[in-house]
């Protein structure tokens, strides 16, 4: 099977509209995380969302994988409002040990979602889906292994797979690589590059990385620091894949995101 | 290889523990009086004995039995009722102060209650061993189920999983090792309550024994029971250790190997 017939998604759209979140919701007073954020996230598009610590970006994330409702404004998936998680929006954690069953095969960990679908009754278990997707994350000598025998970079391709292999609309990655050394984290950030394009999927992906960010995205969302935070600015980079980040039209856009976010760290400092 | 001669060390290092406090025991009690401390030989002489008269092994079994039935019955209704209070806040609201009054209760001080609502027979000695297991495999069971990683959860709802789901596959086998953990404990609950049981209305087993001993001024079986005690809890507990290593290794990961 190839790459290729996996195409028939072309991922979902997101629409901000508005939206504010507080965790409170009983108390009026307590003060907005995310106050009035409007965006339009495109079917098939690579988002990526950065900004100071605390602004709000995990936070965005989750309310779109339907964890946290939101407070005021409209959220909404292919015109849809959000009811609750789904695997139409399935999310890659940051976390490396908390999300695998460790007591489940690297395989039967892939599998996880593919069975669940199947007894939904949405389509039929096909255990070869499940080996596909293990392939396609590199992990086929490893699908009998448990995850604590794996390294942390080996874990993520598992939650990459595994998340892949329900097919979403949209793909939701939360600091994926965070945890990795940097060589393992540079290989994964391709190998998430290729599979977007070949998917065809919508990703939305939330970095501290202004070099991952601009690998990436087809648009960078630079966020303001919290309380009240919003978009300050969303770049939209016209640059081709696969980057070249020696190349000086790169430097000049992680040069100009990272002058955003330090001013904005700056400015959460003054409160 | 190297793990092999180093597992015979630390074999060799509990053996060694062990002969040296019998031998401080056997020189202890040579030319002592044994009413108050027989020599190892004289226990061993009467184990030999209650065993010739087939009290040993049935005072054993009735013991066992009772231990064992108590241990299980009282584990199957604490898991269940565990995983719902780890998980659901109203389930953990009714049955919290519940919990957390019992538990604080000896089963020991409710042996004659026990006796006076179930009678001198089997049943107020199992019932006792239930009440003393139950509320440490409840506690136990509830903080493992609370305790599961949220990315877990959240994980398998982004994968779809619905609430029956996330139960059954991700917080019942992510609570296995809590309810393992707890089970070991409460097996020694378990021991501990069978001696005041059999120590009241009792006619057979080995607090029974160790109680009877006592007024034919038989120390000697008293320490044959007492050991008998040790003996076959820290047989159970290598068991059940040995059955979690085996059946459920792939959940225990998180347990380390004590």
């Amino acid at each position: 099977m190839t790459v290729e017939q996996n195409h028939e998604s072309a991922g979902g759209s997101v629409s901000f509209s508005r939206v504010s979140l507080r965790y409170n919701n009983t108390n009026e007073d307590s003060p907005p995380v995310i106050s009035n954020l409007s965006l339009e996230i495109a079917a098939g598009e690579f988002f990526v969302i950065v900004g100071p610590s605390g602004c709000g970006k995990s936070t965005l994330l989750r309310m779109v994988a339907g964890f946290l409702p939101p407070s005021g404004g409209s959220l909404t998936v292919d015109g849809q409002s959000i009811a609750g998680p789904g695997p139409d929006r399935a999310m890659v954690f940051q976390s490396v040990d908390g999300p695998l069953l460790e007591w489940l095969t690297v395989r039967q960990n892939v599998a996880f979602g593919l069975k669940l679908q199947a007894r939904r009754g949405r389509s039929r278990f096909d255990k070869s889906q499940a080996d596909r997707w293990l392939g396609v994350v590199g992990l086929t000598a490893a699908a009998d292994k448990y995850p604590h025998e794996l390294s942390g970079g080996m874990k993520q391709r598992v939650q990459i797979a595994r998340i892949l292999a329900v097919k979403p609309d949209i793909v939701l990655l939360d600091e994926p690589f965070a945890a990795l050394d940097a060589q393992t984290r540079r290989i994964l950030q391709q190998q998430v590059s290729e599979l977007w394009q070949s998917e065809g999927r919508t990703f939305v992906y939330v970095t501290h990385d202004i070099r991952e960010a601009v690998l990436l995205g087809q648009r960078i969302g630079v966020m303001s620091a919290g309380p009240d935070s919003s978009f300050r600015e969303i770049h939209t980079l016209d640059l081709p894949y696969p980057r070249d980040d020696f190349s000086p039209e790169f430097g000049e856009v992680a040069r100009v995101v990272e002058e955003q976010i330090v001013q904005e760290v700056m400015r959460s400092w003054q409160h | 290889m190297a793990t092999l001669t180093s597992r015979h060390k630390t074999v060799a290092v509990s053996v060694a523990a062990v002969g040296v406090t019998v031998l401080a025991w056997q020189l202890r009690s040579s030319g002592f009086d044994p009413l108050l401390l027989p020599t190892p030989g004289k226990v061993v002489g009467a184990a030999r004995e209650l065993w010739e008269d087939d009290r040993l092994q049935s005072d054993i079994w009735i013991s066992l039995q009772r231990v064992y039935k108590g241990w299980i019955i009282g584990s199957v209704i604490a898991v269940p009722v565990g995983l719902l209070a780890g998980t659901s806040k109203y389930v953990r609201a009714a049955v919290d102060p519940f919990i957390h009054f019992f538990r604080f209760i000896p089963a020991i001080a409710l042996t004659s209650l026990f006796i006076l609502w179930f009678g001198i027979g089997e049943a107020s000695k199992v019932n006792l061993v239930i009440y003393a297991v139950v509320f440490v495999v409840l506690v136990s069971t509830a903080a493992g189920a609370s305790s599961v990683n949220p990315d877990k959860i959240l994980g398998a709802r982004t994968l779809g999983a619905s609430n029956i789901d996330l139960f059954f596959r991700v917080i019942l086998p992510g609570t296995f090792s809590s309810i393992f953990t707890g089970m070991r404990l409460a097996l020694a609950n378990a021991f501990l309550v069978i001696v005041a049981a059999e120590a009241i209305a009792a006619q057979e087993g080995i607090g029974f024994l160790i109680w009877n001993a006592r007024t034919f001024f038989r120390t000697d079986f008293v320490f044959v029971g007492v050991f008998c005690f040790g003996l076959l809890g820290f047989i159970s507990d290598r068991l059940w250790k040995l059955a979690g290593r085996t059946l459920l290794s792939r959940f225990l990961t998180d347990l380390g190997d004590y």
